[in-house]
């Protein structure tokens, strides 16, 4: 039914379509929806579209899912272990409104700090693994949160509003930069079996469209929904492939480039059967790098993780540009959510993603991907310097660690402190756009210049806030 | 928060002059204070700042003294009293500055210093200067922007191609292409233009048959029978229902981390696609959702009598709800913009929630006009409404004060002829029944009562509550010295009882209290009242010695009718059609007590929350059985407000019955338990102990209060307590009249023409008006002045008496042009792919602006003359030459206006989501055509966890049309949304179209697809047809074409392929399901040109 009869002007490319957009988007953008792979050369990148030079490529992100506790962890507070057992308005002085409004007295931290590495460096016995890596981390102890619960914590953490439907930082990022592989998204969530709370719109594309919204993989087959062919035989599906493309072919002429988009994805879908699965296959991989990672390890969560850390490298290598990793669900242990148990709570979840992430740095090191990979530790936000009931902590988002990793940034360094309770970030106080505004600009994005037109405004996943930190940067 | 706080605290502290110059001083500036002022505080607080800070500058002195958003930063003389001082000394947890480090020590003492010493400062020398920010000027703001203009009803221009326009829209249309020297692209041939029509209309492919008559007879008349039809099928109703339900976040649960259920929410989807089934005219259609709750004469569902206009307001509440909050208020702001975001969006095409911090940066809306509207849903809150059977009620309820009005004096007349025997001759029985005797002896007094009295006289002697114990206490010889001054005492105590409460409401005196209610169950009731009951046997339960706000047992038989959802939250009743509410106020103190008679429940509905689920809120919730009268306590400290002029929360009460008799007496804030203002003596009694304490005395006081109480407990409170007194003691008094039982069995009637049952809605409900504070920067914590509640003032303001008057203005196209513009650019929107303005939710000044104003113009002030009738509009434009174009460029339209913003061409499409999946069930057969009804839960893919996973749902969705699909937020149909189905958080007037890999994913391996190829191979084969035929029909089916000879060639060979691949016969149906299952994957199959 072609009536491509010379009467009708050829249909528009896929670049003169964007061109002339005139609700347009950047040119950042732009070098994504064409989907060209970019190049290695920095200046080359700036050229195309890029704000600046990029520090790195790639992100993975450790979602540490129920918020860890940074005095347990990275925070080093010895006048915890000086008063506890206090009243913390006694000693403390004003607390602030918690999610239970529960509390008890001030809690020292339930496992002995060390200094570690060349740096020095202040890491609990809870991360071991990680403590051995404390040379390639910055440490941030300074990050706030303006919110007290999972929901609306986890939505600013990963969108930068409390709310629903607003893009993600990997829908930001991959919207941004593309995919440097045709045949994967660009935005992966590696699902461990926590999906956070307030669900996937965590991982959205909000009013980006739908193609930036992070694909979320579990560890089986398929890894992704709709993957798996249902057609008995390959051979089958393929002859029918062929017969939809001659129809498609036929008609085409006349169609628009919305149609030819669909034509091409049809057979992009064809490849991400292929790679996606070959991507998830670990069976390659050689011993020596299962062990490091845990695979073996008797822990089934720890072996889990690893799985899906040696994914994300693996994801990291064919170009993905955004993996976020949810943390397995342990029995007993509601996340890192340890309102009371925090002893075994957090020692299990520890155990789970310790080795396993001191793998990953390890791993991305020695195959030279840290330097363009940037590896970002962070939950919604900490806990509590005193304790909830007798043996929890409860929501503080006043002021708590997170930490980052290659693609740019210091190693061995902290920025920022809490004040001598761990409680609230008093020197270097980074907002969470700060810490978007940074990740961003690490990418060789200019937080300010993403944007997308929506409701009357240019949105950005910084909001109207953010300022880079420079002082992170290598 | 830390800005906030500075604001505050700058807001109690007073300027004071400037001081004079100080050569030592202003050295001492240049050298300590400038540089630090420069290094570290003009980032953010200087007219060179990137961002301007909490509004407050501190490059020059007259700006520090000036301030930010509420007043000045320093106080010269008093650092103690400088915001800045204290920001800068870090000691003030909630207000540190710099925010990213404090200041070395010596810099902070520098600063301190300069303040004492007055903080001097050079003379006209503003360390920085800049260009001044323009003010905001609402009306030239109004002036400048087309959208805010008066509509213009031009008459259509003048065009060469006489031949072309089919509607006065075409000429509009063609004048413009005309002018820019373009030629409209020729029609689109027959089954082109047919399904178009048919996807734009139903959302569903043309039946095949429908195309060949078509296409043998593509005449006006014909064209004209299929679009009526169309118009007047069921398909369009669902169609454009759904187009609405994008406008207004739908969905059917709150989101967040449980995703809780929104309760029945459907019926406000069947609402809409009746609505848009009956073709309400828009204006009709909008005041319902605005108001509908308050319509004087609401739209009826003709045969049930159930309300549909109070249907309608359940948009409002179709938002995010949290469950626990920690701050509520911050939470109850985000609601509220949210809803003022969808109702600028939906209704007006403005983005007024960007005005909730500031003044509209782009739009004549400023930050009052923000807070203004957000009065209206301060004034008002969520319910469950009885939309079944609240008319009925309510006409039973004004049946009631009919007959009260009627019967009820006569009826209380024979209750108290009814007592008149034993009331008379009170002192008699009292002596009688004291005396050595206990006969009835020669005073003619009834043996049976006596014999009462007897009895009651010997327990009275143990209950100080009783009217005769003081009588009692006396013929047993007590102390009634003592007696009366315990007495005294206990009326001494119930004075002082609210000494250090503060009332808040008092419905126990006559004066007004703001109050309102779901449903007619409450009667406020004045003191001398009569409060009925339904046992015939006690017909008239009490007389009211106090006023109170009273539950009317008769209504206690209201019910749920079957199935109905209620609210998952720690509140275990339902409240639908049997809750009073008091007005909104300011919680000042740590307690709220309700002094109550009877069982019931009180919820405190803190700023708006009301999802209480989880650990925090469970305090708002109460339930009692006791009976008697009681002060219920519920303990708020956990919404404390810093300052108490400057409340941060406010609330209300509501109240639902759980016993026969409940009744609300007064409502009191306290810090601790307030006494009972109503533990009193009888006073007249009391009066006898405390001058001549003898039983004669008493017995002669007693006979006095007792034989006029009836007549005189209108006007006074000791008359009503025995009135009272009297009727809860028949076997004192002698039974009944039939007269009260008659009243009652009438009364019953009339509720019992009720139906008990009824379905329940998500409303609104209408409360005592309250305003909302304007909040500086939006901040919960920096309130400001009340702004009362209104419309927005570019179109006038005013108002402010409801929201049905707010619903009265914007339907009025010369206050509010903006609605009818909006509107039939939407429709335009659906039909042609893109708006005539493109941003369909945005007409402000970053929206696009329209190439075809005067069109848009001349469809608004159409609209107008239709009716508001969108059915009508729709066939205006279907039918015009402008909707029929076919798609593809002219040359030179590519050259000069390329992305077709004159609409030179049509551009082809994907369809909806919901066409996609739809037509796959239209095609296949398998699609079940019933309308309305519960959700059909969707088939969640193991891809989709989380908390509070519904169950799953059947794969093909039960057949029913996507419509019918469940809208949870946290779990949307994963096929859906990878067609662009819209997240359910705002307006969404124009949705993606989104072009990815993940669709043709679904297409060659979705389950769903699949089973529906297989549905339909079924049906083809039972058809016993030739081949060639069967390719054919599927190629009508799918494309609204017949399929060409080379297409039925490679089909065939496919079939052979397939059948040789799995080794069957060529017409077995698992072969046709392979290239039934090809053709949902050809992307013919959801393009529309």
């Amino acid at each position: 039914m072609s009536h491509s009869c010379g009467r009708y002007a050829r249909p528009l490319t896929r670049r003169e379509m964007l061109q002339r957009c005139a609700n347009g988007f950047g040119a950042v953008a732009l070098s994504s929806l064409f989907g060209e792979a970019f190049a290695q050369d920095k200046a080359d990148l700036v050229r195309r579209g890029l704000h600046h030079a990029p520090r790195a490529r790639n992100v993975i992100f450790l979602y540490m899912d129920g918020a860890p506790s940074q005095i347990d962890t990275f925070d080093y507070k010895p006048m915890l272990e000086k008063h506890h057992g206090k009243d913390p308005k006694d000693v403390i002085g004003r607390v602030e409104k918690t999610q239970f409004d529960n509390n008890g007295k001030v809690m020292r931290p339930l496992w002995p700090f060390k200094r570690r590495g060349e740096s020095g460096l202040w890491v609990s016995d809870l991360f071991p693994h990680i403590g051995g890596c404390i040379d390639d981390l910055c440490v941030v102890r300074s990050l706030t949160s303006n919110f007290s619960e999972h929901t609306s914590a986890n939505y600013f953490l990963h969108t930068g509003t409390p709310m629903q439907g607003r893009p993600s930082m990997g829908a930001w990022v991959s919207y941004g930069l593309g995919s440097d592989n045709q045949n994967l998204p660009g935005f992966i969530v590696l699902n461990g079996g926590l999906i956070p709370v307030g669900g996937l719109d965590n991982f959205n594309s909000g009013f980006l469209p739908a193609s930036y919204q992070g694909s979320v993989f579990r560890p089986a087959d398929p890894p992704v929904a709709n993957l798996k062919r249902l057609e008995k035989t390959q051979e089958l599906q393929q002859r029918k492939a062929g017969f939809v493309k001659a129809l498609d072919a036929k008609v085409r002429a006349g169609y628009d480039e919305q149609f030819e988009s669909a034509v091409r994805n049809y057979e992009l879908s064809e490849n991400m059967e292929a790679v996606a699965p070959e991507t998830m296959d670990l069976s390659k991989e050689s011993e020596e790098t299962k062990k490091l990672y845990g695979l073996d390890h008797p822990f089934p969560q720890t072996a889990l993780y690893a799985r899906q850390c040696l994914s994300a490298r693996r994801m990291v290598e064919r170009g993905v540009r955004f993996v976020e990793l949810t943390c397995p669900q342990i029995s007993g242990a509601d996340r890192w959510d340890q309102h009371s148990g925090m002893k075994k709570g957090h020692e299990d979840n520890a155990r789970a993603v310790d080795q396993p992430i001191a793998a990953l740095l390890k791993d991305l090191k020695q195959r030279g991907l840290l330097d363009h990979t940037l590896v970002l530790w962070a939950g919604e936000f900490g806990r509590t310097p005193f304790a909830q009931g007798s043996d929890g902590r409860d929501h503080n988002p006043y002021g708590f660690t997170v930490w980052m990793a290659g693609g740019g940034v210091k190693g061995g360094f902290a920025y920022g402190e809490t004040d001598e309770w761990g409680y609230k970030a008093v020197q270097g106080k980074l907002e969470m756009h700060d810490l978007h505004a940074t990740i961003l600009h690490l990418l060789g994005v200019d937080h300010k210049k993403l944007t997308v037109r929506f409701g009357g405004r240019d949105m950005r996943l910084t909001d109207v806030h953010g300022e880079v930190v420079r002082e992170l940067f290598a | 928060m830390r800005t906030s706080l500075l604001l505050i605290l700058c807001g109690f502290v007073g300027a004071e002059a400037a001081p004079q110059e100080d050569p030592a001083g202003v050295e001492f500036f240049e050298k300590k204070i400038r540089p630090v002022l420069v290094d570290r505080c003009f980032s953010c607080h200087s007219s060179t700042a990137a961002k301007l800070k909490g509004g407050l500058k501190l490059d020059s002195l007259e700006s520090a003294l000036k301030g930010g958003d509420t007043g000045p930063a320093i106080v010269p003389g008093h650092p103690e009293k400088s915001p800045l001082v204290d920001a800068v000394s870090y000691k003030n947890i909630d207000l540190r500055m710099p925010p990213k480090g404090k200041l070395p020590a010596e810099q902070i003492a520098d600063l301190t210093e300069w303040v004492k010493r007055g903080a001097p400062w050079p003379k006209d020398k503003s360390t920085a200067g800049g260009p001044k920010k323009e003010d905001f000027n609402l009306a030239k703001r109004k002036a400048e922007h087309w959208a805010w203009a008066p509509l213009r009803a031009d008459a259509p221009p003048a065009v060469k191609n006489e031949s072309w326009p089919k509607q006065p829209l075409d000429r509009f249309l063609l004048a413009k292409l005309e002018a820019n020297g373009l030629e409209p692209a020729p029609p689109a041939d027959p089954r082109t233009l047919l399904r178009r029509i048919a996807f734009d209309l139903t959302g569903l492919p043309p039946p095949p048959e429908v195309v060949e008559k078509f296409a043998a007879d593509p005449s006006e008349a014909a064209l004209n029978s299929l679009v009526d039809g169309w118009l007047a099928s069921p398909q369009f109703a669902e169609t454009w229902a759904r187009h609405w339900l994008d406008l207004v976040r739908y969905a059917e649960s709150r989101g967040h981390e449980y995703d809780y259920l929104l309760p029945n929410a459907w019926h406000y989807r069947d609402y809409v696609i009746r609505a848009i089934d009956q073709d309400l005219p828009y204006p009709k259609f909008l005041t319902e959702h605005v108001a509908g709750d308050l319509l004087p004469e609401p739209r009826l569902e003709p045969k049930s009598g159930a309300n549909e206009s109070v249907l309608a307001t359940g948009w409002w509440y179709l938002g995010e709800w949290l469950h626990s909050p920690v701050d509520t208020r911050v939470e109850e702001l985000d609601r509220v913009s949210n809803q003022i975001e969808v109702f600028g969006k939906t209704f007006l095409g403005l983005t007024i929630s960007c005005a909730r911090c500031h003044d509209h940066k782009f739009d004549a809306i400023s930050q009052k006009d923000f807070y203004a509207l957000a009065g209206f849903l301060k004034s008002s809150n969520y319910r469950q409404v009885r939309f079944d059977t609240i008319e009925k009620e309510r006409q039973a309820a004004r049946d009631l004060e009919r007959l009260r009005d009627e019967r009820e004096r006569a009826v209380i007349q024979a209750v108290a002829a009814a007592a008149r025997p034993v009331v008379s001759k009170l002192a008699a029985y009292l002596e009688a029944a004291a005396g050595p005797e206990k006969d009835a002896g020669g005073r003619q007094l009834d043996p049976e009562r006596l014999a009462a009295w007897i009895a009651h006289l010997r327990k009275a002697a143990d209950d100080p509550q009783d009217p005769i114990h003081a009588y009692a206490v006396a013929v047993r010889g007590g102390n009634l010295a003592a007696l009366a001054a315990k007495e005294r005492a206990r009326q001494a105590a119930a004075a002082k009882a609210l000494e250090n409460a503060e009332v808040l409401f008092d419905f126990t005196k006559p004066e007004p209290v703001e109050w309102t209610q779901d449903g007619v169950t409450f009667r406020r009731l004045v003191a001398g009242d009569a409060g009925w009951g339904t046992d015939p046997r006690r017909p008239l339960q009490e007389i009211l010695p106090w006023g109170a706000l009273r539950a009317d047992p008769a209504w206690q038989s209201l019910r749920l009718a079957p199935k109905t959802q209620t609210d998952s939250s720690h509140r275990s009743w339902v409240d639908s059609g049997r809750m009073a509410r008091t007005a909104t106020f300011a919680l000042r103190r740590t307690s709220l007590y309700s002094l109550v008679r009877g069982a019931g429940h009180a919820f405190i509905e803190v700023d708006s929350h009301r999802q209480v689920n989880g650990p925090l809120h469970a305090s708002t919730v109460i339930s009692w059985k006791e009976e008697g009268r009681r002060w219920v306590a519920q303990n708020l400290r956990h919404y404390p407000s810093p300052d108490p002029e400057r409340p941060l929360h406010r609330l209300h009460v509501e109240y639902t019955p759980a016993s026969p008799d409940f009744q609300v007496l007064m409502v009191v804030q306290a810090d601790a338990p307030p006494g009972d203002p109503f533990d009193l003596p009888y006073r007249p009694i009391l009066d006898v102990l405390e001058t001549s304490p003898a039983p004669r005395a008493l017995t002669e006081a007693i006979q006095k209060i007792f034989g006029d109480a009836f007549e005189r407990m209108a006007t006074d409170t000791e008359a009503a307590r025995i009135a009272d007194w009297i009727v809860r003691h028949p076997e004192l008094f002698g039974p009944v009249p039939p007269e009260a039982s008659d009243y009652v069995a009438a009364r019953a009637k009339i509720v019992s023409s009720v139906p008990a049952e009824s379905r329940t809605s998500p409303a609104i409900l209408a409360g005592p008006a309250a305003d909302e504070y304007l909040l500086i920067r939006g901040n919960t914590a920096a309130p400001k002045e009340a702004v009362p509640k209104r419309f927005l003032e570019a179109f006038g303001g005013g108002g402010g008496g409801g929201r049905l008057e707010l619903a009265r203005q914007m339907t009025d196209p010369r206050v509010t042009p903006l609605v009818p513009r909006v509107a039939v650019n939407r429709i335009w929107h659906h039909l042609f792919g893109r708006g005539l303005v493109p941003t369909v939710d945005d007409f402000g000044r970053m929206g696009l602006r329209t190439a075809h104003a005067e069109l848009l113009d001349h469809l608004a002030v159409r609209f107008g003359e239709l009716g508001g009738s969108t059915k009508k509009m729709v066939r205006e434009i279907v039918l015009s030459s402008a909707y029929r174009m076919s798609d593809g460029p002219s040359a030179r339209a590519l050259e000069i206006d390329a992305a077709n913003t004159l609409l030179q061409h049509r551009t082809p499409r994907r369809i909806s989501a919901e066409a996609v999946r739809d037509a796959m069930l239209a095609v296949s057969g398998r699609l079940d055509p019933a309308m309305y009804g519960p959700p059909v839960p969707i088939h969640l893919d193991g891809f989709q966890d989380g908390r509070g996973r519904p169950a799953d749902g059947p794969v093909d969705g039960a057949g029913r049309r996507s419509i019918y699909l469940s809208v949870r937020r946290n779990f949307l149909s994963s096929m859906l949304l990878a067609f662009d189905f819209p997240q359910p958080f705002t307006a969404i007037g124009r949705r993606s179209m989104s072009n990815v890999p993940a669709q043709s994913l679904i297409l060659r391996n979705n389950p769903f697809v699949h089973d529906q190829a297989a549905f339909w191979a079924k049906r083809l084969v039972a058809e016993n047809r030739p081949v060639e035929e069967r390719i054919d029909a599927m190629f009508r089916a799918a494309f609204g074409r017949p399929a060409a000879a080379d297409e039925v060639a490679a089909a065939k060979q496919l079939l052979q392929d397939v059948a040789t691949m799995k080794a069957l016969e060529a017409g077995h149906v698992d072969v046709w399901k392979e290239l039934a299952h090809t053709i949902f994957q050809a992307k013919e199959f959801i393009f529309v040109r």
